[in-house]
């Protein structure tokens, strides 16, 4: 467990619109992706994330430092629950934020392997569309009008499934 | 993953989902029930047929208005579902009566598809017996079966054959020990079984239940009074053990023990072999007083201290004051005895319930018989007080999540009534109580006779009515939810009071907003009944 301190390993990330973050390794080790990459010893000083822009990238900063920090798991069992408890109040507070931005960092998690946070931002989706209509689902999550069915093609989708749709 | 490749934004505008990878979709499908995924299908072309690959097979009658709608479910989702794709887990819940056949065709489906995690669980409380079948599988590595306390509860009649389970979970199970000696075979041939959690069961004979396994590392028992026998526990490799209200345990092999926790009445209280419990690290007990009696029985309490003594290689314990004041009715046992607990780092005490009513001061003596032989252990006391602070962050913060939950759908609501308003048309169904058989009252026909007419123009009052009572219903609903969290607000710990007071702010600006919306459609509405009403009249004079 170990905090942020000025004698660690800095990581540099560079989003899609060139800014960049200057992060500890042990919260950057959070991203499986960039672990392999280190590990890999193809990791420059620089890592530039080319699909990433500054607003998801910074949001994703903020949950990898946060885990990183947490300590883990059979480290103590008093501090243990506390330190869940304290987790998930941060993952709930984090999970509020509009769907195109949650729909951003499930992508970038994804990327980027994180596990935890695309778990996470599952579960947030799957908690707004829950008990919602079709159409009620498709304005939430922002469907590709150009993808939708045909109203022949959605009816027969329905009838198809009826035996879901009552 | 090669990221100097990754040239492609991954922020295209608007549906950023649907350009997912099928396994997070499934994903999040796994989250909502099948049901809902199955409707996923009528969403766009990307998702039409993304639920007939779905890796986890949840379902629940719950979902389904009656038991053969969702047996017609069921059957459907089995023949629609890609024969191609391992059922990684899947779920059945159900409440009401189903026939065994129906249960196997779920398991036959989830086992011949590799299955790892099954679970089938029974709300039914008809009293109906468990429609369970013993089966094999290869893949299996976390089983769940719970069956109800009402019902007849399924029995196990033979050892179960599943080499590579590792986790099993059972709760109202009643173990039938005809074959088995004990019972002890039940589990024997699960060899690589890690972790067992028995809550509620029983054996239908009385000679003494013995869970032995050589590799069992987690063990849960949690009964409240059902085993009406002794249990014997031999798992030389068990580390956790959990007791909630079991009567007579016998722990007589478990020399790896790192973490205990006990729940019950001192008359509950686990005999330790003299074993030694060497590795014990985490201590955790909570005493409280059988419901039948006030008084301590002085052999409980001399039997509770005699096995306390067991534990004193324990490094962090955690006990209820109960606990504390049970030991002061000892006070000339302990003043004598001097303190077993060498190892001792942390010692916590804390009310059980945030209201009991205990003594909240620990005699000297007592704390001197924990601390005495460990100088640098810490102490922390637990007040009701801080209790309660506790126990309202948590319970507000649930609240919250809940009320937030309920907002949200309604602002989803509302908005789709909007766009369907602005689009000219008539009021949806959500949002419009029911309506009179509209087109054969109001029919704009001559013939119409006096009372009909009167008929019309009562209806047309009886929807403004009751498009106020909805409205009153919506949003006294939300002042109710908001109206029971405050109180909890008044007592919270310091550390979260700032956070979970910023939170119930901005909860309130949202329902404040929320119930103008709800104000606004519901003058929508009346102003539309208000114009029929007026059309009417103008007919009618």
């Amino acid at each position: 467990m170990s905090t942020s301190s000025s004698s660690s390993k800095k990581i540099v990330l560079k989003s899609a619109d060139n800014e960049t973050f200057e992060i500890d390794e042990i919260v950057a080790l959070e991203s499986q992706a960039i672990k392999n990459m280190i590990e890999d010893e193809c990791a420059d000083n620089v890592i530039p994330l080319g699909n990433i822009d500054s607003k998801t990238l910074s949001k994703i900063i903020e949950y990898c430092k946060k885990h990183a920090e947490s300590p883990k798991k059979d480290d103590n069992a008093d501090i243990d629950e506390k330190a869940v408890e304290d987790l998930k109040s941060f993952d709930a507070e984090f999970a509020k934020v509009d769907m195109p931005l949650i729909q951003d960092i499930l992508m970038a998690a994804n990327f980027l392997n994180i596990d935890n946070l695309i778990g996470l931002m599952c579960r947030t989706i799957a908690d707004r569309i829950k008990g919602k209509t079709p159409e009620e689902i498709r304005k939430i999550l922002n469907i590709n009008k150009n993808d939708l069915l045909s109203p022949e093609q959605e009816a027969k989708a329905r009838e198809e499934n009826s035996w879901a749709f009552d | 993953m090669d990221y100097r490749h990754a040239k492609t934004r991954l922020n295209v505008q608007g549906d950023r989902l649907s350009n997912l990878p099928d396994d997070l979709i499934h994903k999040i499908l796994s989250f909502v029930g099948i049901k809902l995924a199955v409707q996923t299908s009528a969403l766009s072309s990307r998702w039409r047929s993304l639920w007939t690959s779905l890796p986890c097979l949840n379902f629940s009658s719950s979902d389904f208005k009656t038991m053969a709608k969702f047996n017609k479910f069921v059957t459907h989702v089995l023949s629609h579902h890609n024969n191609q794709i391992e059922v990684t887990s899947a779920k059945l819940s159900f409440h009401g009566k189903v026939s065994q056949g129906f249960v196997r065709r779920i398991l036959d489906y989830a086992i011949s598809h590799n299955v790892q995690q099954l679970t089938v669980s029974s709300s039914d409380d008809s009293g109906t017996p468990f429609p369970l079948y013993l089966f094999s599988s290869q893949s299996l590595k976390c089983l769940t079966i719970a069956g109800t306390g009402s019902m007849r509860s399924p029995r196990f009649m033979a050892t179960l054959e599943l080499a590579t389970l590792t986790t099993l979970h059972l709760e109202y199970i009643t173990f039938n020990d005809e074959a088995t000696d004990k019972c002890t075979g039940i589990f024997s041939k699960c060899a690589n079984l890690k972790k067992l959690v028995l809550k509620q069961c029983s054996m239908n004979k009385s000679n003494g239940v013995d869970i032995c396994h050589p590799g069992l590392s987690d063990l849960t028992l949690e009964s409240k009074s059902l085993y009406k026998n002794v249990l014997n526990v031999v798992t030389p490799q068990l580390k956790n053990l959990t007791i909630r209200y079991c009567q007579e345990v016998h722990l007589s092999c478990a020399p790896e023990l790192v973490s205990l926790i006990f729940e019950g009445s001192e008359s509950d209280w686990v005999q330790f072999s003299s074993c030694g419990l060497r590795s014990l690290e985490r201590v955790d007990l909570c005493i409280s007083k059988p419901y039948y009696s006030d008084k301590l029985n002085m052999t409980d309490a001399h039997k509770f201290f005699d096995q306390l003594q067991q534990l004193h290689n324990a490094k962090h314990l955690t006990l209820n004051l109960q606990i504390f004041q049970l030991l002061s009715e000892l006070m000339e046992l302990i003043s004598y005895q001097p303190s077993p607990f060498a190892e001792l780092k942390s010692l916590k005490a804390y009310p059980r319930g945030a209201y009991s009513k205990v003594q909240e001061t620990i005699p000297n003596e007592v704390k001197k018989y924990f601390l005495d032989s460990s100088p640098s252990a810490t102490f922390t006391m637990v007040s009701c007080e801080e209790m309660r602070a506790l126990e309202n962050a948590t319970s507000s913060q649930m609240l919250m999540a809940k009320l937030w939950a309920k907002l949200e759908h309604e602002k989803v609501k509302l908005e789709t009534y909007r766009a369907h308003m602005d689009r000219g048309n008539s009021p949806i169904e959500s949002y419009e109580p029911n309506m009179h058989e509209q087109g054969n009252v109001r029919a704009d026909n001559m013939q119409i006779n006096k009372r009909e007419k009167i008929n019309e123009v009562n209806s047309y009052w009886k929807d403004l009515s009751d498009h106020i009572a909805l409205g009153k219903a919506k949003t006294s609903d939300i002042i109710y939810e908001l109206l029971d969290i405050k109180p909890l607000l008044t007592e919270l710990p310091a550390s979260k009071r700032a956070h979970i007071e910023a939170s119930y702010s901005s909860l309130c600006a949202v329902a404040k907003t929320v119930m103008n919306e709800i104000m606004d459609c519901m003058k929508i509405q009346s102003d539309k009944e208000q114009s029929r009403l007026r059309s009417t009249f103008m007919n009618l004079l």
